[in-house]
């Protein structure tokens, strides 16, 4: 088939213009260039002949009847004809379905300074929705929790089991592992520079205090954030999106008894157990490569840390686990819950729940920092 | 306008789609067996039967997204199974599918959608795309804006409209449909059959519909293929009304076909 064409030509008063072709949407681009070079000189009549054409879709029909109606703004009166017949009901059906001119994208006029200083504004309102959000979604959660509690038969114990095992005890491996490493690596830094004071063996007080008080709690609550608050929140987000939470509402159930208590409580639950289990990794770690590197054996290791950890100092990691977890599962929960209808939402959601919830993590561990120091211990 | 499919101006002697013992598979059981069927340019077959008869994995088998257990299908005279990677994607694009859902894409506007499989593969200008977008909403019958609407925005009727306005945007000769009527009310479905029915008038479109919507079948299809025991019988609306198969008996002579067929037949006289 021959490629799309249109040419014009004078005729007494009257402009002819004469199409043919190929004119589909393979070859619109090439038609609208050649539409638009095309000279119309000013004419009282005009006649748009189509007998060449070969082969026409809604596109095609389109430029034409954009062509026609472009002559006739200007007030020259337009015919088409010659189309073939069957080519004939396409170009009807195109032109009693009207073509409006597309809107033009909404566009306000913009300013350097007046959008910087709305963003600021607009950036100042989200995070205090954002907050607001999360104290009113914590205040529902807290209530749910107490109606809960004053009937105990309606703990989903079965969900909550389930819940634990999978962000507790799947979470194990990882979380161990990583210890581990961060074990290995502390003890090897902190030797490295204790040598020089000839005081090797405080390595192993490092290592120590270091897992117990800060490193322990916040790898664990960390790994957990990224691995179970985003599933959290990918779950739940994922119902909303196929209307689970709507229909659960209808069945008079409560989505945060049923969906987020046992995910909040199996978090505070297995955080601690997972922050003890990372505790003994890491300093398996250091005992490691104390022996390794310093040639101290394990006994030793063993008896040094015992002079340096007082049970304190184990009690100040595992305690602040239980915060941590209650932050990680409200906000995972609350942003699944706040995903609107679209795949896009859910990943936007996902996203942000991961870095509030390790953002609330650090803050609390700071807020936990000046506590003790206030309370010197 | 043309009487008939067959004497439409643009049936040509070469089939549309034409399957040969084709059988599908999901998850390892075999749906259907030996299945042969030949889809004519210009017309449309409406594809019925049971829920689970697997009418919808026919239609995903064809278009190439499930793989077929034996047979060959042929699109456009050539085997689907032999094609190449760039004449695989030409292929998609000359032919449209509506999803039962819609499937839009909800992280786009109604318009973005449209405009998506035309920015992928033409070069238009972006006056000349915004001009085809819009026109295809109208096609469809939608109001114009609607295209700035995200299709979580939207009802059933306004998304199935939006999705077929997105499969019509490279202007495929061939269209499947998949549900096209499912969860629609019987005024909105009505006038879907009706946009169906005219867009295949107009446009010269082959049209592959999987339904089990029976006033869809008798007021669209030219031809019925009903999927039933795990084969395929073929024909018009008063053929099937006489096939001694129990199903298809229950199926056309139930209260709903009776219902439907009558309706027809007070609109021809």
């Amino acid at each position: 088939m021959q490629e799309g064409w249109i040419e014009a030509e004078g005729e007494g008063d009257a402009l002819v213009l004469r199409a043919g072709g190929q004119w589909c949407i393979a070859d619109a681009a090439a038609l609208d260039r050649k539409l638009g070079r095309l000279s119309l000189p000013p004419s009282r009549r005009a006649r748009i002949d189509l007998a060449a054409i070969e082969a026409l879709d809604t596109a095609g029909a389109w430029l034409v009847l954009r062509l026609q109606r472009a002559l006739a703004a200007r007030g020259t009166e337009v015919r088409i004809e010659n189309l073939s017949r069957d080519l004939e009901p396409l170009l009807r059906q195109v032109e009693k379905r009207g073509v409006p001119a597309p809107p033009p994208p909404l566009q306000p006029p913009r300013s350097l300074v007046a959008d910087g200083v709305g963003s600021i504004g607009a950036t100042t309102l989200e995070l205090l929705g954002t907050t607001a959000g999360h104290l009113g979604f914590f205040g529902l959660v807290v209530v749910t929790l107490a109606r809960t509690l004053v009937q105990p038969g309606r703990v989903r114990i079965v969900s909550l089991v389930a819940q634990m095992s999978r962000v507790g005890v799947a979470a194990l491996p990882i979380v161990g592992l990583l210890s581990f490493l961060v074990g290995v690596v502390m003890a090897y830094q902190g030797a490295d520079q204790l040598r020089r004071f000839s005081a090797e063996i405080l390595t192993v007080n490092l290592v120590g205090l270091g897992f117990l008080r800060e490193l322990g709690v916040l790898l664990a609550a960390v790994i957990i954030a990224g691995r179970s608050g985003s599933a959290f929140t990918a779950e739940i987000g994922a119902m909303v999106v196929n209307e689970e939470i709507d229909a659960l509402r209808t069945l008079a159930l409560d989505p945060i008894e049923l969906l987020v208590l046992p995910r909040l409580v199996a978090l505070v639950l297995t955080l601690p157990l997972v922050t003890f289990y990372a505790n003994v990794m890491g300093l398996f770690g250091g005992a490691v490569l104390c022996w390794l590197v310093l040639g101290l054996p394990l006994p030793i290791f063993v008896q040094q840390l015992h002079d340096a950890l007082t049970m304190w100092s184990f009690w100040l990691g595992i305690i602040k686990a239980p915060f941590f977890a209650t932050a990680i599962a409200l906000v995972g929960c609350q942003e699944g819950l706040s995903v609107h209808r679209s795949a896009e939402s859910v990943g936007r959601h996902t996203t942000r729940a991961v870095v509030q919830s390790i953002f609330l993590v650090i803050v609390i561990d700071a807020a936990f920092s000046i506590l003790f120091a206030a309370l010197q211990i | 306008m043309p009487p008939s499919p067959s004497s439409s101006p643009r049936s040509k002697s070469e089939p549309v789609i034409r399957l040969r013992g084709l059988a599908t598979r999901a998850g390892g059981r075999v749906l259907q067996r030996n299945i042969d069927l030949e889809l004519r340019a210009g017309e449309v077959l409406g594809v019925a039967g049971a829920s689970g008869a697997g009418k919808s994995m026919l239609l995903k088998t064809i278009v190439g997204l499930n793989a077929p257990a034996a047979g060959t299908i042929e699109v456009f005279g050539q085997d689907t199974a032999k094609l190449g990677a760039a004449e695989r994607t030409l292929l998609g694009t000359r032919w449209g599918v509506l999803f039962q859902d819609g499937a839009l894409f909800s992280s786009l506007t109604v318009a973005e959608n449209v405009a998506l499989p035309l920015k992928e593969r033409l070069a238009l200008p972006t006056a000349l795309l915004h001009e085809i977008c819009a026109l295809k909403l109208a096609l469809v019958g939608l109001a114009d804006d609607v295209g700035h609407k995200y299709p979580g925005q939207l009802s059933g009727g306004m998304r199935k409209r939006a999705a077929l306005a997105r499969a019509l945007a490279l202007d495929p000769p061939l269209l499947f449909l998949d549900e096209p009527t499912a969860g629609l009310d019987p005024i909105v479905a009505g006038e879907l059959d009706q946009l169906v029915r005219d867009l295949k008038e107009s446009l010269g479109l082959t049209v592959f519909m999987v339904t089990h919507d029976v006033d869809s079948l008798v007021a669209v299809a030219d031809r019925i293929a009903v999927l039933v025991d795990n084969h395929v019988r073929i024909g018009t609306i008063d053929e099937m009304l006489n096939d001694p198969n129990p199903w298809i008996q229950a199926y056309f002579n139930g209260p709903r076909g009776r219902a439907a067929v009558r309706h027809r037949a007070g609109d021809g006289a």
